[in-house]
């Protein structure tokens, strides 16, 4: 009898192990394990054994039947394993092929920049307005201590509407309409459109500016260069430093162009640049008649104002070297989706 | 303004060992920008950016005196050499001229000498060489001496030959309507009224300030000349050179001021070289005729204000130190200091910030720390608008558009081809070219542009712009200023074009929490009839959705009929809200059931829609349009539209007998209504 099971062990396994194929599997554990099956068939006979003889020869079908079942469970497994990797294969792709394109649109360089840069400002409690674009003459020049005839003016190609009405050539236009508001401290930042009469490679007609106007007790020159640091930095990049090189602005007193250390020679001095510097904008200590023109006593408030151009500083920071400025308001699709 | 320095010149007023670029760096920390120190051979010249505030650094010596004090300050070694002059007295064998002045205003200084036995001839090499790096052409001594003394000392001249002045006479005097006069470059200038301009006995010879006259200049002939030196009242030659639209050097240094000090040595100065390297000899005494005199200015700063502005702690001392290195005498009064200005610099210094400038600069803003100032919370916030532009113009970017940005220029013909009244436009009276005359009303026409510019290279097109437009309001008052928002779609593929739009616009007040928005058949000027809406918000129309007119379509060189849409954004916005409604989700199933039926063409589903809803009452939760058909079968000018209807209730489960119930009423009042045909098909 146990020579019997161990043959019939050694024969089931070895049937086992040569299937691969779950059906056969199944009808293999009905051969040896199902009902009719010839293990449940010997261990149904073990009755007929004498006493002492059944619980050894019991216990090693009972082993036998736990390995063959184990046998058919791994085997299924595999086969089951054999199958999926089958249907894989035909689900095969080629994941070198361009994926499925979204219909997705692009913002414009102005938009985008004027973001970020609002975003740097806000973060340093700077909130946004906005004023006019076809603004008086008082706003734009005469409130910045730029009386009528004066040479200062000279530096604006200024667009007119009437004798005393032009298209703002800066956003400095809002800083006495922001004082008029009457609410100090100050914190503004004014982006907006300006408007020059000059087109060549260089300069387009209508571009952006952003303005900065701070006021409050005690605004320093030491501030300033704190908020430009700050800017900078966090635009440009850790490794980009500022000076303040003098100036003269008739609405700011003391005056300063604020320089960038050139990214191209890293400060050594090229083509591009200055000496190693590149200009990034006017700023400075806003004037006190300047002040005075805005409701705000010169003997207590002090602040300081800048503007610079947001098509400028993008460019600048995004290395975009346009052959002709012009083309970022020629529209041409090719070019914006480029962004 | 730049200005060319030779460094050879510079250290003729200059004594220090510091080398070229080594100056150039240090005069842009604390002056002057030199932007460029540029080596020629041996030679080195710096080009300088000097601001409108300074004139007086429009010179050698000018740029010399700063640099002395900025070298100072950074403790490098240097010695300013003042300019040295010799006054000339002459005795016997006097020459003359007579000289006559409209108005003391014209004319605050005015001084002359004559020489006689000048040889006019070229100049020595060393000047040509110190023109020529200055930029200046050398033509002979004595017009060169001019040119030469004025880039060395600032201040501008000019040389007559005295023997075509016609009775050695001048009359200083403004100039009349109709008057012209042939410069020295031999250009005819027709002058505005009121330029100043010196006349002999009966003829035009110098139109001051600006350029000489071709019938009174030096030539090889001359032998006695007038050096004429002056300063002119800067406001007319400005105004005579805006009007003429015409700068020299000389006008530039005169309508921004010179040193009313500095006209006696630079007259003397350029008698010396006359002397020299002409041969020329004094023959009059000199005519000096002093209509305004100097009086010295003194400003006074507070140390406290000082250290306030800057941010820092600046000694009296070295407060003291700097503004004398840059010439003021000081005198330091308890708590705070006197400065008296120096000549050069009284145009320019008048309150205690521009003090405070000189201080703050010579100091060193590279000196200065950097500090954030404390960031306070403040009142005042950016306003709404902000957010909402950058929301729209985001999802109009993941929807596809490509944003662009137009000049907001726009000329007549655009106006006129999109039926735009131009008396209602502000007008520019100095446009660059005609085609940017107006500001634009509407943002429409420019966009067709870019649609016509863009055809060539893309079938479909998805672009928009949210810019400012501009509504005359009269002549003398500021026009309206709002925002718009206009979007234009291509594809000539896509039958349903004008719902896709209609798509975006439902989706986008959506976003901006905008519920109330209606689409009203309307016939609009420059969309077609019957594909246009007007969109009202409330009770009012904010804008429109509709298929390019095809005449303007034409008018504007488009191969394609775009479809439109053009929003009033500042009106929209107004409206905007992130208020979110929770509705409570129920528990309970809804029954889905089609309904389709075939209708006369011209049955609008706004209508259908709320027959529906008045028929099938509360128990209706969603009605959905899914298909429209149109074709043989179901006949001409008959549509066919199929509806997805979900019932439901919020407190128990429906039975489907209510269901039916209501549905069948649905059906009768549409029939009833509309005399629709129910489909079968599509009904079970």
């Amino acid at each position: 009898m146990e020579k019997e099971l161990l043959q019939l062990k050694s024969r089931a396994l070895g049937e086992v192990l040569k299937t691969s194929n779950n059906k056969a599997l199944q009808d293999l554990e009905a051969k040896y394990l199902g009902r009719k099956g010839k293990l449940t068939l010997i261990l149904r006979s073990l009755g007929k054994l004498p006493k002492e003889k059944r619980p050894k020869i019991g216990k090693l079908a009972n082993e036998i039947k736990k390995e063959i079942e184990k046998a058919i469970k791994n085997s299924k497994i595999k086969a089951q394993n054999l199958k999926l990797s089958a249907t894989v294969e035909k689900e095969w792709l080629d994941i070198t092929q361009p994926g499925i394109r979204q219909n997705i649109g692009h913002l414009h360089i102005a938009t985008q920049a004027i973001s970020e840069i609002e975003e740097i400002f806000n973060r340093l409690g700077f909130y946004r307005v906005h004023y006019p674009e076809v603004e008086t003459d008082w706003y734009a020049f005469e409130s910045l201590n730029m009386p009528k005839n004066h040479p200062a003016r000279d530096e604006w190609e200024t667009f007119f509407i009437a004798p005393n009405i032009v298209l703002t050539p800066h956003t400095s236009s809002g800083q006495v309409r922001e004082m008029e508001k009457g609410k100090l401290p100050i914190k503004m930042i004014n982006i907006s459109k300006c408007y020059r009469r000059q087109i060549d490679v260089s300069h387009v007609p209508m571009f952006h500016q952003f303005e900065g106007l701070y006021i409050d007790k005690n605004v320093s020159i030491i501030q300033l260069k704190g908020v430009f640091d700050y800017f900078v930095k966090n635009f440009f990049g850790e490794d980009r430093n500022i000076r303040l090189r003098p100036f003269h602005f008739q609405f700011t007193e003391p005056s300063f162009e604020i320089d960038i250390n050139c990214s191209l020679c890293k400060a050594q001095g090229c083509l591009f640049c200055k000496s190693g510097w590149v200009e990034l904008g006017g700023a400075g200590m806003v004037h006190p008649q300047v002040l005075k023109n805005g409701g705000i006593d010169p003997n207590q408030y002090s602040g300081f104002a800048f503007g610079w151009g947001v098509e400028r500083v993008y460019m600048m920071k995004s290395g975009l070297n346009l052959p002709d400025i012009r083309l970022i308001y020629k529209n041409d699709l090719r070019f914006l989706n480029q962004f | 303004m730049n200005i060319k320095v030779f460094d050879n010149w510079l250290r003729d007023y200059l004594k220090t060992k510091v080398i070229p670029q080594e100056i150039g760096r240090l005069l842009s920390c604390c002056g002057p920008s030199v932007e460029r120190v540029n080596k020629i051979g041996n030679d080195f010249v710096y080009d300088i950016e000097v601001t409108a505030n300074r004139p007086d650094m429009m010179s050698v010596v000018g740029i010399a005196r700063e640099a002395n004090a900025i070298l100072k300050s950074f403790g490098k070694k240097a010695e300013f050499l003042p300019l040295k002059f010799f006054p000339k007295k002459v005795l016997k064998n006097k020459l003359s001229l007579k000289i006559e002045m409209e108005n003391r205003n014209l004319c605050p200084r005015f001084t002359a000498v004559i020489l006689d036995n000048i040889k006019v001839a070229p100049s020595p090499e060393w000047m040509t060489r110190r023109l020529e790096k200055s930029g200046v052409r050398s033509l002979n001594n004595v017009v060169d001496i001019s040119n030469y003394v004025m880039i060395e000392t600032g201040q501008p001249m000019h040389i007559f030959d005295y023997d075509k002045i016609r009775n050695h006479k001048m009359v200083l005097r403004r100039s009349k309507k109709g008057e012209s006069i042939i410069t020295i470059d031999e250009n005819k200038r027709n002058l505005p009224e009121g330029a100043i301009v010196i006349e002999d006995k009966d003829r035009l010879i110098d139109l001051c300030g600006i350029m000489g006259g071709a019938n009174s200049a030096v030539s090889s002939k001359t032998k006695r000349v007038v050096v004429f030196v002056q300063i002119y009242n800067p406001l007319l030659i400005r105004k005579t050179c805006q009007a003429l639209g015409f700068w020299t050097e000389a006008a530039i240094r005169f309508e921004k001021g010179v040193d009313s000090e500095g006209i006696i040595p630079a007259l003397w100065r350029a008698v010396e070289l006359l002397e020299k390297i002409a041969f020329g000899q004094v023959k009059s005494k000199l005519i000096d005729i002093n209509n305004i005199q100097y009086k010295q200015k003194k400003v006074k700063v507070s140390f406290s204000k000082i250290n306030q502005l800057i941010g820092i702690e600046i000694t009296p001392q070295k407060v003291a130190l700097i503004l004398n290195s840059l010439g003021f005498k000081t005198n330091i009064k308890r708590d705070a200091i006197e400065a008296e200005v120096p000549s050069w610099r009284a145009n320019d210094i008048n309150i205690s910030e521009d003090l405070i400038e000189e201080i703050v600069r010579i100091y060193g803003y590279h000196n200065l720390p950097s500090i954030l100032p404390v960031n306070q919370i403040l009142e005042q916030k950016t306003i709404p608008e902000f957010f909402w532009e950058n929301k729209t113009k985001i999802l109009l970017k993941y929807l596809g558009f490509s944003e662009v940005y137009n000049y907001s220029f726009i000329s007549a013909k655009d106006l006129e081809g999109f039926n735009l009244n131009k008396n209602k436009c502000v007008k520019i009276t100095n446009p660059l070219s005609s085609d940017w005359e107006y500001m634009r009303p509407s943002l429409v026409p420019c966009i067709l542009k870019n649609i016509a510019d863009n055809e060539k290279n893309f079938s479909k097109i998805k672009i928009f712009e949210l810019s400012n437009v501009y509504i005359k309001k009269s002549d003398n008052n500021l026009p309206y200023e709002f925002l718009l928002l206009v979007g234009a779609l291509v594809d000539k593929s896509d039958k349903n074009l004008f719902f896709e739009a209609k798509g975006i616009i439902e989706f986008l007040f959506k976003e901006l929490g905008i519920f109330n928005i209606e689409f009203r058949v309307e016939n609009a000027l420059n969309t077609q009839k019957g594909r246009t809406a007007d969109i009202i918000l409330g009770k009012e129309v904010i804008g429109f959705l509709g298929v390019l007119d095809k005449k303007i379509a034409s008018c504007f060189e488009l191969n394609s009929e775009p479809v439109i849409f053009s929003l009033n954004f500042t009106k929209l916005i107004k409206k905007a809200t992130c208020k979110k409604i929770y509705k409570s989700i129920s528990k309970y199933p809804l029954y889905k059931m089609d309904l389709a039926f075939v209708i006369d063409e011209k049955v609008l589903y706004k209508d259908i829609l709320e027959t529906i809803k008045k028929a099938g009452g509360t128990l209706v939760k969603n009605i959905q349009l899914f298909d429209v058909y149109r074709g043989k079968q179901i006949g001409s000018n008959r549509k066919s539209l199929a509806f997805a209807i979900e019932y439901g209730t919020n407190n128990r489960t429906l039975f489907g007998e209510e269901v039916k119930k209501t549905q069948n009423k649905i059906i009768q009042a549409i029939q009833k209504k509309f005399e629709a045909k129910i489909r079968d098909d599509k009904y079970n």
